[in-house]
């Protein structure tokens, strides 16, 4: 579904992505983890068709992402920024409704959609509020409604759950492996690795720019490639309930 | 940020249904029409305000006096329709550029064509002189306005996804250097012509013929039936240039047309009735409490109530001290300056 082939995004001289290479089939929940700076929404903007790669290319479905019409490529991937900007009093139901624009109208589906995709991120009760009084999870929430009601086959979440609290966060998680397992692409960079441990097929971790690990959690996700990686200590403990490993950061 | 979750009911957003907005409006827009084709230096009673143009357009005798006949079709009838036209061109075209730039502040001149235009008309008044007839001066402010707005847009190149903000910038670089000519032009101007350029700079419909309103028509119709149909594209331009790109608008040629319509319709109504400032910016946002953001109610919601303050602040420009007439600019800015603030005031108080 998203290929990159040795794709690199050069500024300035200092590549921010350097020579990366990976394949995601549908089906698949991927996280891109990494420190600070590692080149993780650079390469989400690159899969979403925002940036253009400097050498290499990135395939979505058939054909590379630069080949798409603005429109058809809105149809096949969704992308969800960090930053939502919200400087006009739509309200949270109006702004879910954008998702279905690159949608031929068809009310009753439509209907069906939004509401489906605000129900899905506890929005019902938020449906009338002004989008600019709302707080910044409830803004993440909206975002991600929006996306969910364009309803593509990739999926694109840029930090998602920095905003949200505790609860939000595993709803939203759940709801975007939910989408990974009806057969989306779905990429979602993270920075809780324990998140990544639990909702992911198989993990990106991304270091200077470079690809420094690729495969199934228990595999990327170890102590000592975590703190060569991000210069911490951890310990990996048990799960009290489940016994699934959990990643803790050592003291001192 | 910090907010209790009893509060969300309270904050659930309140509009006038559109349907009834617009139709308020138009009575008003009608009745504020009707009133101001009455006042002025010469009274002119409602009454025989409604003979003398029933029988202009339906033909027939009215018996009215020639000279208030006169008064009325020659002199208001064209000047309020322009003031009407003007006021709703700069009132849309506010609209537009505040959700395409993502910015509530923004208004007509944010593209240059107002600074444009006045150099383009200072210009025109000083350099002809004395041969100047009712066209140069528009016609000079039209060309400059549009001139200096593609002049912004080529040196900004804005791309695919970015370079609104960067239009901002070269805009505010470009409107001081033709606030330098017009400064330049000024200084070399004479009595007569400063007497010109300080009324054009101020805003005036006093001018107003029924050839100009005919000239002035098509543009505006042209732009507005392009801009009503952009109301999706700028539905979704409010969540920003890259959010809009996601969800399938090809943001560079949507900019493009935005940049375009607006541009006509601000030098348009720039270029014959010199700046008026306030309504594009202070409009929009009153309309955005009444009918809500979507553009499909807001676009035309503003083109009402922006006819409604140009024509309103024209009657009153005739009226306060005749028969000498007071640059309707200082009326726009002196309901706008104020009430603008109590907006803004008001937000803050909101947000915190």
């Amino acid at each position: 579904m998203i290929r990159a082939a040795s794709v690199s995004y050069v500024v300035g001289g200092r590549a921010l992505v350097d020579d990366v290479a990976f394949d995601l089939p549908g089906g698949t929940l991927t996280a891109l983890v990494g420190p600070n700076g590692a080149g993780k929404s650079t390469m989400l903007g690159l899969l979403s068709g925002d940036l253009e790669a400097s050498a290499g290319t990135v395939h979505l479905g058939d054909r590379p992402v630069a080949e798409w019409k603005v429109k058809d490529l809105a149809r096949q991937r969704g992308v969800m920024l960090q930053q939502q900007a919200a400087h006009f009093g739509f309200s949270v139901e109006e702004t879910v409704e954008m998702g279905r624009l690159p949608h031929d109208v068809d009310p009753g589906r439509d209907r069906e959609i939004v509401e489906s995709a605000l129900r899905g991120s506890d929005l019902a009760a938020l449906r009338r509020r002004d989008v600019t009084t709302l707080s910044g999870g409830e803004g993440a929430r909206t975002a991600y409604a929006r996306v969910v009601a364009q309803t593509t086959p990739v999926v694109l979440l840029d930090e998602p759950t920095a905003a949200l609290d505790l609860r939000a966060q595993e709803a939203l998680l759940r709801s975007a492996r939910a989408k990974a397992d009806e057969g989306a692409a779905v990429v979602v960079v993270l920075h809780d690795l324990n998140q990544a441990a639990r909702y992911a097929d198989r993990v990106l971790m991304f270091s200077g720019g470079r690809l420094v690990a690729d495969g199934p959690p228990p595999e990327v996700l170890t102590p000592p490639r975590i703190e060569e990686v991000y210069g911490q200590r951890v310990h990996l403990m048990e799960h009290p309930e489940t016994g699934a490993p959990v990643l803790v950061p050592a003291h001192g | 940020m910090l907010k209790g979750r009893g509060t969300t009911a309270r904050e659930d957003i309140r509009r006038i249904p559109h349907g009834l907005a617009l139709g308020g409006g138009v009575l008003l827009l009608l009745a504020v029409m009707v009133v101001s084709v009455s006042v002025g230096p010469v009274h002119i009673a409602l009454g025989d305000v409604w003979h003398i143009l029933t029988s202009r357009l339906l033909g027939g005798e009215g018996g009215m006096s020639q000279r208030d006949a006169s008064v009325v079709w020659q002199l208001r009838v064209p000047r309020i329709l322009l003031g009407a036209v003007v006021g709703a061109a700069l009132a849309i075209s506010g609209a537009a550029l505040q959700s395409l730039f993502n910015n509530p502040l923004a208004d007509p001149g944010i593209v240059g064509v107002t600074s444009g235009a006045s150099a383009g008309a200072v210009g025109a008044i000083v350099l002809a002189g004395g041969l100047a007839g009712q066209w140069v001066v528009p016609l000079g402010a039209f060309a400059a306005g549009l001139g200096v707005t593609a002049l912004i847009y080529v040196l900004a190149r804005p791309g695919r996804t970015t370079g609104t903000s960067r239009m901002l910038l070269v805009g505010i670089a470009i409107g001081s250097a033709c606030q330098a000519l017009v400064g330049f032009f000024t200084y070399i101007a004479d009595d007569t012509q400063l007497q010109t350029l300080v009324f054009w700079q101020m805003g005036s419909l006093g001018r107003a013929t029924w050839p100009q309103l005919v000239a002035v028509l098509p543009v505006f119709v042209l732009a507005l039936i392009l801009v009503v149909r952009l109301s999706r594209t700028l539905d979704v331009l409010t969540l920003g240039e890259r959010q809009a790109q996601h969800l399938g608008l090809n943001v560079k040629l949507s900019r493009f047309a935005v940049i375009l319509t607006t541009a006509l319709l601000t030098a348009a109504a720039v270029a014959f009735a010199g700046s008026i400032g306030f309504v594009g910016l202070v409009v929009p946002h009153i309309m955005r409490f009444v009918v809500g953001p979507r553009h499909r109610a807001l676009l035309p919601a503003s083109a009402i109530m922006g006819a409604v303050l140009v024509v309103a602040a024209d009657a009153a420009a005739r009226t306060v001290n005749p028969p000498t007439e007071i640059p309707i600019g200082l009326f726009t800015a002196a309901v706008g300056a104020p009430f603008f603030l109590f907006l803004i005031l008001r937000e803050k108080r909101r947000v915190s």
